[in-house]
């Protein structure tokens, strides 16, 4: 697979994690983007959740709709910070947290009421929460990528990394075969062709 | 960069700058079309990229020139300079670093740029016209060296074993109090439960008996091989073997988007050295690698030089050691 690829053509390994600006360059959008926006825009108070297993771009969405918004803080939250003090001290219009888990249910509570918009990222739907809270929601799915999505994807991915003028191409048989693999676990299918690319 | 303006980037060394050092070099400009500047900049930049997020950081940056027009045709040529005080490149499994020389021209006016993902027409307005060169840079020394000091070895396998033992218990133990099992099944896992963590004990007290605190020395020879002294709180009477090696590991936590993991991958593994019947000092020595392993201690990626001991005693029973070893 990826028989295509050699080292000299690129400036470093294409499949890696790419810098925030990079992300947006070689992102091809899930079509949930415009309407989430539109609810972003939309002046009701709700929580905004972006749904979806491990490595399917949540993240990477949720960043880049930041980005198109231009305003509203953004709080990435981890097993070793989770900014509980900083997000709980006020009310807020707008804000984007990745990885809400890492916050404690009581405080997950208290955060939905305090901001008017709020966009998150979680693995499962929240909804039981969103009600206790009574607070309003709308959940989107990320999930399911197909051919043309990922050797677009993967395309750019190369493109950017590439320090020659002929790009190699992954063939049409290598992306049917990384998803039958791997299905829409995106994260996964660059993990593969990271470490395929790192022993060439 | 848009094909209307060239950038060269000369400097002044062979394949790769050496850590520290001064470069000096040239940055020329072509343009096939006129082009008012407010500024034109250049920077160095390191990057460590690989299966986590990459973290950019500028390490260097000069002023090139100011409200300057580029006519159509003409060529320029300005000094460059460069220093990199810090990071070496590298190129491994898992991770990479990679030092980016980039030089930004801020256009006065607005424009229709080509980006980078230039096959797929993606063009944006914007004012800065950047372009870059990856760079190669090289420590003076080049050489695995470990620092002369010592520690005291912390046992890993019985801790974590330990631990694993009780949270396997704990979550046994709640699911089978909360499912309807007979007063005999019950029973049978106290009593096992309490074998095991008497088994723990015993194990753990065996250990620091006959064991003890365990501290060992690092010494470099001559850059050409280290060597590792073993001393203990106890006599060692009871201990029949102790088996040593070393290994080089590259570490990736990934906390990109709502997970966590982590990547360890073995770049090295030294021979296993045996020394039998050791009393209470034991010395082994290790040649270095053949290859040069550079120094990465990042937030998401290390190079980990790492000690394992065995400690074999009597009856098969074995303690095992792990230290990381500090190099120069």
């Amino acid at each position: 697979m990826i028989d295509a690829l050699s080292k000299g053509d690129f400036n470093y390994n294409p499949f890696g994690g790419l810098s925030d600006d990079e992300s947006f360059r070689v992102i091809v959008p899930n079509r949930h983007v415009d309407q989430i926006i539109a609810d972003i825009d939309n002046s009701a108070k709700q929580v905004i959740e972006l749904v979806g297993k491990k490595g399917r771009g949540k993240t990477t969405h949720l960043k880049y709709i930041r980005s198109l918004i231009g305003t509203g803080d953004l709080f990435e939250l981890s097993k070793r910070e989770n900014f509980r003090n900083e997000l709980l001290s006020g009310p807020r219009e707008l804000l984007f947290i990745d990885s809400i888990h890492h916050l404690p249910l009581l405080d997950r509570l208290k955060l939905y009421k305090l901001v008017d918009k709020l966009v998150i990222t979680t693995h499962i739907s929240r909804a039981f929460e969103y009600s206790f809270s009574g607070v309003k929601y709308k959940g989107y799915r990320f999930g399911g990528v197909n051919k043309d999505q990922l050797q677009l994807v993967l395309q750019r991915r190369m493109e950017l990394a590439m320090s020659n003028t002929i790009l190699p191409k992954i063939s049409e048989k290598d992306i049917d075969k990384l998803l039958s693999i791997y299905g829409d676990d995106f994260r996964s299918i660059l993990k593969f062709l990271y470490q395929k690319y790192s022993d060439l | 960069m848009k094909d209307s303006v060239k950038v060269e980037v000369d400097i002044v060394s062979d394949s790769s700058i050496v850590v520290g050092q001064r470069s000096i070099g040239e940055i020329i400009l072509h343009s096939s079309e006129r082009l008012e500047t407010e500024n034109i900049e250049y920077r160095l930049i390191k990057e460590t990229r690989g299966l986590t997020r990459t973290i950019k950081e500028q390490i260097y940056g000069g002023f090139i020139a100011e409200n300057l027009t580029l006519e159509n045709g003409k060529r320029y040529v300005f000094p460059l300079e460069i220093v990199n005080s810090r990071y070496e490149t590298y190129k491994g499994k898992n991770i990479e670093v990679i030092v980016r020389l980039e030089v930004d021209l801020r256009l006065k006016d607005e424009r229709l740029i080509d980006h980078v993902i230039s096959n797929f027409g993606f063009t944006a307005p914007s004012r800065l016209l950047s372009t870059s060169r990856i760079i190669q840079f090289k420590s003076e020394y080049s050489k695995n060296e470990v620092e002369d000091r010592s520690v005291e070895l912390e046992i890993y396998s019985m801790f974590s074993q330990g631990v694993a033992l009780i949270i396997f218990l704990i979550a046994f133990g709640a699911i089978s109090m909360t499912q309807e099992v007979s007063q005999n099944i019950k029973i049978l896992f106290l009593a096992l439960s309490a074998l095991v963590v008497i088994a723990f004990i015993l194990y753990y007290l065996i250990g620091s008996k006959l064991v003890g605190l365990i501290n060992a020395e690092f010494e470099d020879r001559e850059g050409q091989r280290f060597q590792v002294g073993f001393k203990s709180s106890k006599n060692w009477n009871k201990v029949k073997k102790l088996g040593v090696r070393y290994k080089v590991l590259e570490e990736v936590i990934d906390d990109r988007g709502t997970t966590e993991s982590k990547e360890v991958y073995c770049l090295y593994t030294s021979e296993l050295k045996n020394i039998s019947t050791p009393q209470k000092h034991a010395r082994v020595d290790f040649d270095y690698p053949n290859q040069y392993y550079p120094r990465i201690d990042d937030e998401h990626a290390k190079i980990v030089w790492q000690l394992e001991v065995e400690v074999h005693i009597i009856r098969n029973l074995t303690y095992k050691f792990r230290q990381q070893i500090s190099m120069k």
